[in-house]
């Protein structure tokens, strides 16, 4: 059997059609406006350097949990991909479960930021965060809810500070750095940190954009823009790619010495499960997290192996532990139409449980 | 022109459709009227896209150009597996010139993992320029760290390594060793190991190109593995599209195996750690000027931030610990005894605190 069935016409004329597309697409392109992120009203509360405390205006009167859930970003990109756009916004679905949701933005550190450490963000900014929201509610104890880099930053916090944590949710979260399908981690593992925290400062956020776009470039940086060749013709769609275009290029700096101890302590010595992390005057040891965890990740997680993820249940201290599985990747598990009526809605009513 | 009082965009849209599509029809009349030689060596609908986009862009928005430019760049490798399908030596072979063009992108692949570079037609070379698309990505990522432009060293090209290998190396490494003499001589010595990590950082890149031109024939293999299983499964192809997409598949699932082995891990730290020691040098360099000129050096910026932040850190540690110190005096309070009653003590007892005294 011939691999191939097309005669010279018809190949003409899928070129002629794609270039058609392109340049009729030209005017969608030059109408589609401003590119809005973050759409849930929110209110700052609290705010630190370049750190602000928000805390998300109720969606529904739908009556909220009597313990807040503090959601913790990661430091890389922003974390208004949880709260994209009206239809495809995780905070919406929480609050719409009767969350009282509060969310960290870390801001955009400068070099004046380069000597934050893990410390200062864990044990300082969340820490503080943590105690302004307990004296605003009258409690003694919040949910924490970190994702992706966030979660791994929730589980330390609740480990060095369980008296403080209700319940924990983690998504997306690295826990082992070593398993053997972690891309991240091996391309870390012959980096010289210290050289490189030590000749640029900051880490640029250009520098991590190159490394995730390398995971899978040939669809992230090739086939993406010429499947986006057949959206022009949509403007909405437009729009919804150039918002996650808009998100996954927002990559903020990094500050020098958080990213120096955390590329050698999680990535290239996998301390948080083989033990002898210190954060700051503490010992980080998962046996700690005491309190109830639910553990959320993606099965299609390119960034974050699911591998990496569900040995939590391993070496954590809680008898309560569950998890979600949801059939996606990294960004999906935020913004895909399933995982609005998935996942919010299993978080809410996993802490609804253990907030009686 | 965008800017002009009297431009209109629906005018400009209108006409920029109505040339695109009499370019689509002319240029698809010209193609099969010209013979095969000439069809191999040029792509009507890249340049026709090329021409049409320096036409139009002065007039559209400037946010739109990165964009348009990325998908026009983009576009190159859907254009080259079209050429390779129709610039085969028998006209209306599709199949025949899919073989044909595809032995010819492997030749280059293994001319360029020789260290030979690239040569051969256009539309093989734009098929592995996406292969590329990794380093390529590099390069541009570069230009926002350093001084160089990021494609200072990508124009060294991988021909040039063989240049550098072997003898001619080792006798610039031993011309840049050459002892510094003089008043100069520090300053010698430092430029001397600048030019040594440059060296050094050029090598580390042509490594990492070379490797990924050695594992981009196995991608090629895939390529044709793939394109017969899903023969085999569903039937012919029937698009330029599906081949592009079975295309990408491939070369993610050879990068993909590619990059988790120790040699990957190794070509990649190298290259990585190699531009950072050109990257600090070359900042110890600059502060030394700085210096000269009586000017805020950049490690002396640093030495005062750091300074600066362990006594933000004390400071609030300090604060922590008043707020402690007051809410456990607040306890404190809280637990004395209630005072004394403040009824008259019999006069007895005034006499004995005078005693007391």
């Amino acid at each position: 059997m011939l691999p191939v069935q097309m005669s010279p016409d018809q190949i003409m004329e899928e070129l002629n059609s794609l270039t058609r597309k392109l340049s009729h697409g030209l005017q969608n392109l030059m109408e589609v406006g401003e590119i809005t992120t973050g759409v849930t009203p929110k209110q700052a509360v609290y705010g630190e350097d370049k750190m602000v405390l928000y805390q998300f205006e109720p969606q529904s009167d739908k009556a909220q949990s009597s313990i807040p859930t503090l959601i913790v970003y990661a430091l890389v990109n922003r974390p208004y991909m949880a709260d994209l756009q009206e239809n495809r916004s995780m905070i919406r679905g929480l609050l719409e479960a009767g969350q009282d949701v509060y969310l960290i933005d870390w801001g955009y550190p400068d070099r004046a930021d380069r000597y934050l450490t893990l410390d200062d963000y864990i044990n300082g900014y969340i820490d503080r965060c943590v105690d302004v929201i307990c004296r605003k509610h009258r409690v003694d104890k919040v949910n924490l809810l970190g994702i992706c880099q966030g979660g791994t930053f929730s589980l330390c916090y609740a480990a060095m500070h369980p008296d403080k944590v209700q319940n924990l949710v983690t998504m997306v979260t690295p826990v082992d750095f070593h398993t053997p399908d972690n891309m991240l981690s091996r391309w870390a593992q012959r980096i010289d940190v210290d050289l490189l925290v030590d000749s640029l400062g900051n880490i640029p956020g250009d520098l991590l954009n190159w490394t995730f776009l390398t995971l899978k470039p040939y669809r992230l940086i090739g086939q993406k823009y010429l499947d986006m060749i057949d959206l022009l013709d949509d403007p909405k769609q437009v729009k919804n790619f150039l918002r996650m275009e808009k998100w996954i290029f927002d990559s903020p700096d990094q500050a020098g010495e958080a990213y120096r101890q955390f590329i050698k302590d999680f990535y290239q010595s996998n301390k948080l499960v083989k033990g002898g992390l210190r954060i700051g005057a503490h010992e980080v040891k998962l046996a700690d997290v005491t309190m109830p965890v639910l553990n959320v990740y993606a099965t299609e997680d390119h960034l974050v192996p699911p591998a990496a993820s569900v040995v939590l249940k391993n070496h954590v201290g809680t008898k309560d532990y569950q998890e979600v599985t949801f059939r996606g990747g990294h960004i999906g598990i935020y913004v895909s139409g399933r995982a609005q009526k998935e996942v919010p809605p299993a978080i809410g009513e996993w802490l609804d449980a253990r907030c009686a | 022109m965008a800017d002009s009082p009297n431009f209109s965009y629906e005018d400009w849209l209108t006409t920029q459709r109505k040339y695109w599509d009499a370019w689509g029809d002319l240029a698809r009349k010209s193609w099969s009227a010209a013979p095969a030689a000439e069809q191999a060596s040029t792509n009507p609908w890249t340049m026709g896209l090329d021409q049409w986009w320096r036409a139009v862009s002065p007039a559209a928005p400037a946010d739109t150009h990165e964009f348009y430019d990325r998908l026009l760049g983009l576009g190159k490798a859907y254009f080259a597996i079209a050429q390779g399908l129709l610039g085969g030596k028998e006209p209306g072979n599709i199949a025949g010139s899919l073989n044909e063009w595809l032995e010819q992108t492997s030749k280059a692949f293994n001319r360029m993992a020789g260290g030979m570079g690239l040569s051969g037609d256009k539309s093989a070379r734009d098929f592995m320029a996406f292969w590329d698309l990794p380093l390529d990505t590099w390069q541009r990522t570069l230009s926002s760290l350093s001084p160089l432009p990021g494609d200072a060293f990508h124009a060294t090209h991988t021909e040039g390594l063989s240049a550098l290998a072997g003898d001619v190396r080792e006798h610039m490494d031993r011309f840049l060793s050459i002892p510094a003499v003089g008043y100069t001589r520090e300053s010698q010595e430092q430029h001397q190991r600048l030019a040594k990590l440059l060296l050094d950082y050029q090598k580390a890149v042509q490594e990492y190109n070379l490797a990924f031109a050695k594992v981009g024939t196995s991608s090629i293999e895939r390529f044709q593995d793939k394109v017969a299983e899903v023969t085999q499964r569903d039937g012919p192809i029937g698009s330029i599209r599906d081949l592009y997409n079975l295309w990408v598949d491939a070369c993610e699932e050879i990068y993909g195996d590619y990059v988790v082995t120790d040699e990957y891990v190794d070509l990649y730290g190298n290259m990585v750690n190699a531009l950072m020691a050109v990257k600090h040098h070359g900042a110890q360099l600059v502060d030394e000027g700085l210096e000269a000129m009586n000017m805020p050096t950049r490690r002396e910026i640093s030495t005062l931030q750091k300074r600066q932040h362990e006594l933000r850190r004390e400071s609030t540690q300090l604060r922590a610990q008043m707020a402690e110190m007051a809410d456990l005096l607040r306890t404190l309070a809280s637990t004395r005894p209630a005072p004394a009653s403040t009824t008259k003590k019999p006069k007895a007892n005034a006499s004995s605190k005078k005693e007391a005294k």
